[in-house]
């Protein structure tokens, strides 16, 4: 395998790739990227065997090959490379020799048969959409997924193609965000999934404006974006059912202007437990006071607010970070805060939403025990 | 004029103290009036022997000169779990506390084997340690039979560290009609090991002048503080005495040990340890809350390990909630027929004290650890990561609903029950019937989520709220 490369272009790439290299693993080749040449077309894939990454660069090509190259030395010595042509060719014995101006590595490489396969996947079912839509979606959601591994099904966001629309929901038990998009309806033939969070994010890291066609296959969603593929291993097992979840009768509605509630939490929040967290909302009319107190260490915050109020005198506590990342999250100038009991989950809303789509966020409060 | 007494105390010993500062700026105290040890801290480790064999010996004067055997479950298949204690008689069999029951049997199967009873240990123990406070306020009971009492300021009125040991010993026999062995040291590691020198019944010395020659020929496993693994890190480096150790290079020991453990273990070989007593009243602040339980027979059901994970957990959880505790990590333990121990940690969902969400995040583990039909031995769990609960709240979860709410309720049930009526008054029915569950009926299935009472009615678990009254 020979071939010539622009620095520029081929660091992008490398970057690209290296987001799905596993930092830890029981297979060393995981570590490496599987480099296949055929004439100018350069293919290069990563995996963690749950989730692959296949791209493709225009090269020079001189001759044709296969090699897996472990991607965190190629990446660091191209990174400090000066911009210009790279040259890579395969040396002596299982050794790459890397050019670039008077420069000269040569790096242990693998044959490309040690490699894993990807799987052979036939998309039943595709759907297009706009790039930058879902990119929209997955940052405003997948901050709420779970790290909890024993509840593998809450660790990834719930994919619903329904006849009218698609609805993206992540939790973890105590937050929840729910998108509905309209524009993108008509796939209900695609059922329900559970994706992985890592893929989305590698996902949102690499899309653009383009057109992003899904496909589905049996335990597979594949993503295609030009000429580069993600794929990913759904999540097996029944998600919960959220709609039943979501209160219907929160009368108390607050209205307000969302950085300032936002930087009342994060102040606020600097006297509160370093564990627990929690902070006490207390609604009164057109009033929003919020405070903390943190018995162990003697500290107490308090900051107060004019918003619109009209609802029954509340207090009602929550995790400030989980609010604060909500609130972060809510999109527009003023939001939109719905509360039941104190004991109830609470409704955070955008004052508008965007056209053809619905957010809605669900935080459940911290239940006082005196 | 009328003075609360606090104020004439207080005034009192400022006076007192103003005296004494005068006394000595004037040079009236001589040199000679000063006993030797009034700086060196005197620190006692009073060590009950056999403490719970001593206590049965004592209530039942039969068991007297009998190898006596106490610990874990006694049934008509043998005995299971450890010994707890073993009396003086039942030593020379080779027999110790930890030991396998089952060993301890084949050892001395003429021995007189006893459950125990945790509550009359525990009040034997009060009365100890109210005695020990008769001689300093600086106590600070260790366990049920072990305690460290700071003498350093006791010897102007009470004379030398061992005439108070001497004392200790005497009312000890006297009142309680029990034995100890006291070790006097400069500090809490000299205490703890001079207590062990002339067991049962002894007293030795272990000044800090003295320790280097006491403790170098000793080998380092006798230390306290060095268990089984760095013994065998310690021998693995040609160190076998505690002289040996001292001399050892400090770096090297870092290099192995690491950088807390290497300059740790130099200190346990110069005998140097801490000295501060915490007197009466200082709660020791708990790291971790635990239950395990050794099996009647090895169980391979999941059934009834599930049901007796549930009654761990509820008796976890029952301690957390006694002390307003919020746990966040669990560690379950499990070990199979053939002694593998196997420990996993998960961290919580969310930090709890609730029985149901200890049981759920325990079974999860379990499901991942252990292989279906997998004999065990014995299983385990403790919660750790504890925060108070002082002034917080419970984080609410949304795919639970009211569920959390109505758990804490019957929770709080159950606690005021028990509370009132003993320990394992009621229980949910799987834990209630983990005893007698069948390996493959999977009986405790069959009335999950119901609680029994003692009277033996079924109620189901939201109800439970309104049925403890009658009770």
């Amino acid at each position: 395998m020979k071939f010539t490369v622009p620095q520029k272009d081929f660091l992008g790439i490398l970057q690209k790739l290296f987001a799905v290299v596993p930092s830890k693993t029981t297979h060393p080749i995981l570590n490496s990227i599987l480099f296949s040449l055929q004439g100018d077309t350069l293919s290069l894939t990563t995996t963690d065997l749950e989730i692959s990454l296949a791209v493709s660069l225009k090269v020079t090509g001189e001759a044709d090959g296969e090699l897996a190259i472990p991607a965190k030395r190629l990446l660091d010595i191209v990174k400090e490379l000066d911009e210009g042509a790279v040259m890579l060719q395969t040396s002596k014995g299982n050794q790459v020799e890397l050019r670039s101006g008077s420069s000269n590595f040569n790096i242990p490489s693998d044959p490309a048969e040690q490699f894993p396969e990807l799987p052979k996947i036939n998309v039943d079912t595709e759907l297009e959409m706009n790039g930058d839509r879902l990119k929209s979606h997955i940052d405003r959601l997948a901050f709420a997924v779970s790290s909890d591994e024993l509840r593998p099904v809450l660790t990834g966001v719930y994919f619903e193609f329904g006849e009218s629309c698609l609805t993206l929901v992540a939790t973890d038990g105590h937050r929840l965000v729910r998108i509905r998009d309209e524009q993108t309806g008509g796939h209900q033939a695609l059922g329900s999934v559970i994706v992985p969070v890592k893929a989305l994010n590698l996902l949102a890291k690499s899309v653009s404006g383009d057109t992003i066609v899904f496909g589905m296959a049996r335990n597979h969603i594949v993503f295609r974006m030009g000429d580069d593929v993600l794929y990913s291993r759904l999540i097996e097992g029944k998600y919960p059912a959220v709609e039943g979840v979501i209160p219907q009768d929160n009368s108390n509605i607050l209205q307000g202007n969302r950085a300032g509630i936002q930087r009342m939490i994060k102040q606020v929040s600097h006297c509160a437990n370093t564990i627990t967290r929690q902070i006490n909302l207390a609604l009164e009319e057109n009033k929003l006071t919020v405070s903390a107190e943190d018995s162990e260490v003697g500290s107490r915050g308090r900051s107060e607010m004019d918003v619109d109020y009209n609802g029954d005198s509340i207090e009602i506590a929550f995790n400030s970070s989980y609010l604060e990342q909500l609130m972060k999250h809510v999109g527009t100038e003023d939001v939109v805060m719905k509360f039941g009991t104190p004991d109830r989950a609470a409704l955070i809303l955008p004052e508008v939403n965007a056209e053809q789509e619905e957010t809605l966020m669900l935080l459940m409060p911290v239940r006082l025990m005196r | 004029m009328a003075f609360a007494p606090e104020d004439w105390n207080e005034k009192l010993r400022r006076k007192f103290s103003e005296l004494s500062r005068a006394d000595s700026l004037a040079g009236l105290e001589k040199e000679s009036d000063r006993r030797p040890d009034d700086d060196e801290p005197s620190i006692l480790h009073i060590d009950m022997d056999a403490f719970f064999a001593a206590v049965e010996q004592r209530d039942n004067p039969s068991l007297r000169g009998l190898p006596l055997i106490i610990g874990g479950i006694v049934d008509e298949k043998g005995a299971r779990g450890v010994v707890t204690t073993c009396s003086y008689e039942a030593r020379p069999y080779g027999i110790h506390a930890g030991m396998p029951l089952s060993r301890a049997w084949t050892l001395c199967p003429h021995g007189t084997f006893i459950k125990g009873s945790r509550g009359k240990y525990g009040s034997a123990s009060m009365e100890v340690m109210a005695l020990l406070r008769r001689f300093s306020p600086e106590l600070e009971p260790v366990s049920i039979d072990e305690a460290f009492l700071n003498v350093t300021r006791c010897h102007r009125v009470q004379g030398s560290s061992r005439c108070i040991a001497e004392e200790i010993q005497a009312t000890m026999e006297r009142e309680l009609g029990l034995t100890c062995s006291i070790g006097i040291g400069s500090n809490r590691l000299l205490a703890k090991m001079a207590s062990k020198m002339r067991k049962p019944a002894g007293i030795f010395e272990l000044p800090l002048a003295k320790a280097h020659e006491v403790l170098a020929p000793m080998p380092v496993s006798k230390m306290h503080g060095i268990g089984e693994a760095t013994t065998a890190g310690l021998n693995r480096l040609g160190i076998h005495t505690l002289g040996e150790l001292a001399d050892f290079p400090q770096e090297v020991l870092i290099r192995r040990f690491g950088s807390h453990g290497g300059r740790n273990l130099k200190k346990l070989a110069a005998g140097l340890g801490s000295r501060v007593v915490k007197p009466f009243g200082y709660r020791r602040e708990e790291k971790s809350i635990g239950q395990e339980r050794t099996f009647g027979r090895d169980q391979s059901s999941l059934a009834a390990i599930s049901a007796e994970l549930l009654h761990l957990c509820e008796k976890v959880g029952h301690r957390l909630r006694q002390g307003d505790w919020l746990g966040r990590t669990l560690t379950l333990r499990l070990r199979d027929a053939d002694f593998q121990t196997c420990t996993r940690q998960a961290r919580l969902p969310e930090a709890t004290q609730c029985d149901k969400e200890l049981h759920k995040t325990a079974m999860a583990l379990l499901q991942r650890n252990w292989q279906s039909g997998q004999a065990l031995r014995l299983v385990g769990v403790s919660v750790s990561g504890l925060i108070r609960l002082e002034g917080t709240g419970i984080q609410g979860s949304l795919l639970e609903g009211t569920a959390g709410v109505r758990d804490q309720r019957v929770d709080q049930a159950l606690d005021a029950i028990n509370d009132v009526f003993g320990s394992g008054s009621i229980a949910r029915c799987n834990a209630h019937f983990r005893r007698n569950m069948r390996v493959e009926s999977g009986a405790g299935q069959a009335v999950s989520g119901g609680i029994l009472s003692r009277s033996g009615s079924v109620t189901g678990a939201g109800a439970i709220g309104n049925h403890s009254g009658r009770l």
